[in-house]
């Protein structure tokens, strides 16, 4: 059967091109043409791998002298461009990054080339993914394959616009507060921001490490499930990552009958869109009929949430990113003649208004006088947050929930207004704070045609049962799935 | 709640600078979101701890040995303005 790059799930690829039916250069050929030819008009990329066709040429050959090439053998890949790959420069979308060459592979980047993937090229995000809609890169608005009046998403709206447009079959993102799942629902998209400390994060640019994780996304949840397996599991170079073996918790089967999934009173509130409201609640009809059981939650703590992470990322943002000064790499002033301008004026005339503004939120929560009343009792409302949902997991398996309240937004629509911007991340942000895995699977479009997903959310490393779960979401979907705008 | 003043004293904390404008613009945006930030005091957190890292971790050890980072080179590349294994830099004070 002939494979038709524009529809094929990642696994489908990968055989065919062990198979030798097809080779990882033809593949590869494919999706660089394809990409460079809409990017144009999405703006996803911020840079290609140069080295890519040779590197689909290295695995070909290995294919040929019968050696095991992995199990994402030629399959192209988009990175979010916060993640270092040595060969491209990793920007963060910032000036301040602009022309920093990646010194070595992050942990991610090792994994999924030492598993056959080549590095297409580095995605676009919000400048330090920092941002809910990608209005805040350096390199420009990406647009939103569906309606390219709307955004994409943020922060990682350029991997999930590439996976949106096909012009990557999957891509890799990074999740602070919801930078993966809301930009794949967005865009139509399946993306997963696994549990806190299954992904190394060794070589990816830091924003708030208490938070940040790693994730895939892709046209399939299978696509997702593949792309997972080569990347988690303990670095010794990053001390969060779990020392709990990739198997305990991905190669789990489950099946749908006596699943109980719980509904959070606090996310189907008036504030959700009432069509997007009764489209999820016909999924939760069907899947009743096939064995589901759900299950009325409480998440009291919830309407806390929002102040408790951006004071919590505000903090870290503000303490990680004082390493850039103007002194050993990044962007140095012009105007400074002592080393106190040099850290002020390099620092001023390159960080974005957003990234600006974070910083000094959390340099406003760490001062002193202000440290107690906000940034420790974010941590410690923070525990509260974490109590509910370790709690509401006693009584059920899995959380379902939409994942924004609303559908993609039209550009420039929010961007004077941050805090009602920050609002966007509710149904999002919680599962940051918790530290357990949280998927975004497409579910329906809404009466404009723009897609939007379904959350899935479980206990730490309980990844299996979510894809199970979504996986029959999508089954769903399937039979009701458009392409976009650009196709 | 945060005036001009205070953006500026933040700011010299925060190693930034802002024009006049800039200034009343963060002014009026820090203090909306830092009073959406005080819906925190209305919480009882009496006797509660600090959640820091939010999944349960083992501490982790390994064996000290000196490894060769063969990235040396390249990281100190980057230097806007180095001499040898040095960071060039304008006079301190």
């Amino acid at each position: 059967m002939k494979l038709n790059l524009l529809e094929a799930k990642a696994s489908e690829i990968v055989s065919k091109v062990k198979a030798q039916e097809i080779s990882a250069q033809e593949v590869l050929k494919f999706f660089m043409d394809r990409s460079k030819r809409l990017n144009g008009e999405l703006n996803a990329f911020v840079s290609f791998n140069e080295n890519a066709l040779k590197e689909a040429e290295a695995i070909d050959q290995k294919i040929s002298n019968g050696e095991d090439p992995g199990i994402l053998a030629g399959l192209p890949v988009g990175l979010k461009d916060l993640l270092n790959k040595t060969g491209t420069k990793t920007t963060a979308a910032s000036k301040i990054l602009e022309n920093y060459e990646s010194p070595y592979d992050a942990t991610a980047v090792e994994r999924l080339e030492a598993q056959g993937a080549i590095i297409l090229g580095k995605t676009n995000l919000d400048e330090f993914a920092m941002g809910s809609s990608n209005e805040n890169s350096y390199f420009g608005q990406v647009k939103n394959p569906w309606d390219v009046k709307k955004v994409p998403g943020g922060s990682s709206g350029g991997s999930a616009a590439a996976v949106a447009a096909r012009m990557v079959p999957v891509s890799i993102g990074t999740d602070t507060g919801g930078s993966i799942r809301q930009p794949a629902s967005f865009c139509g998209v399946v993306g997963i921001k696994p549990t806190y400390g299954s992904v190394s994060r060794y070589g990816v640019v830091a924003f708030a490490s208490s938070l940040d994780q790693v994730g895939p996304m892709g046209t399939y949840v299978e696509d997702c499930e593949l792309v997972l397996r080569a990347i988690a599991g303990h670095d010794p170079k990053d001390a969060t990552t779990a020392e709990k073996p990739v198997e305990d918790y991905l190669f789990k089967t489950n099946s749908l009958e006596g699943l109980r999934v719980g509904l959070p009173k606090e996310y189907f509130d008036e504030s959700l869109n009432k069509d997007k409201k009764q489209k999820i609640e016909s999924y939760i009809s069907l899947l009743k009929a096939n064995g589901v059981e759900f299950i009325e939650i409480d998440l009291p703590n919830l309407p806390y949430a929002i102040p408790t992470y951006y004071v919590v990322a505000s903090s870290e943002a503000s303490s990680n990113l004082s390493r850039y000064d103007g002194v050993r790499y990044g962007y140095r002033s012009e105007n400074a003649h002592t080393l106190q301008d040099l850290y002020v004026n390099s620092r001023s005339e390159s960080f974005g208004e957003e990234v600006k503004r974070r910083i000094m939120l959390g340099t406003f929560a760490l001062s002193s006088g202000y440290y107690d009343a906000f940034y420790k009792k974010a941590r410690q409302v923070r525990a509260l947050i974490q109590k509910d949902f370790l709690e509401a997991f006693q009584k059920c398996d899995l959380i379902l929930s939409p994942v924004t309240r609303n559908t993609a937004f039209k550009m420039g629509e929010k961007i004077d207004d941050p805090l009602e911007m920050y609002k966007n991340d509710i149904y999002t942000i919680s599962a940051n704070l918790a530290g357990i895995p949280g998927l975004a699977v497409p579910a329906d479009y809404d009466e404009q045609g723009m897609p939007f997903g379904i959350q899935i959310q479980a206990p730490h490393f309980e990844e299996a049962r979510i894809f199970c779960l979504a996986r029959a979401i999508e089954e769903v979907h399937n039979k009701n799935r458009r392409t976009p705008y650009v196709y | 709640m945060i005036d001009k003043k205070d953006v500026d004293s933040i700011a010299k904390l925060a190693k930034l600078q802002f024009s006049d404008q800039e200034t009343e613009l963060l002014a009026k945006q820090m203090s909306q979101i830092v009073t959406y930030f005080n819906e925190l005091q209305s919480v009882n957190t009496e006797g509660l701890g600090e959640l820091s890292v939010p999944t349960p971790m083992d501490e982790l050890r390994r064996v000290d040995q000196a490894v060769t980072n063969r990235a040396v080179e390249r990281i100190i590349e980057q230097a806007p303005n180095s001499d040898g294994k040095l960071f060039k830099v304008p006079p301190v004070v």
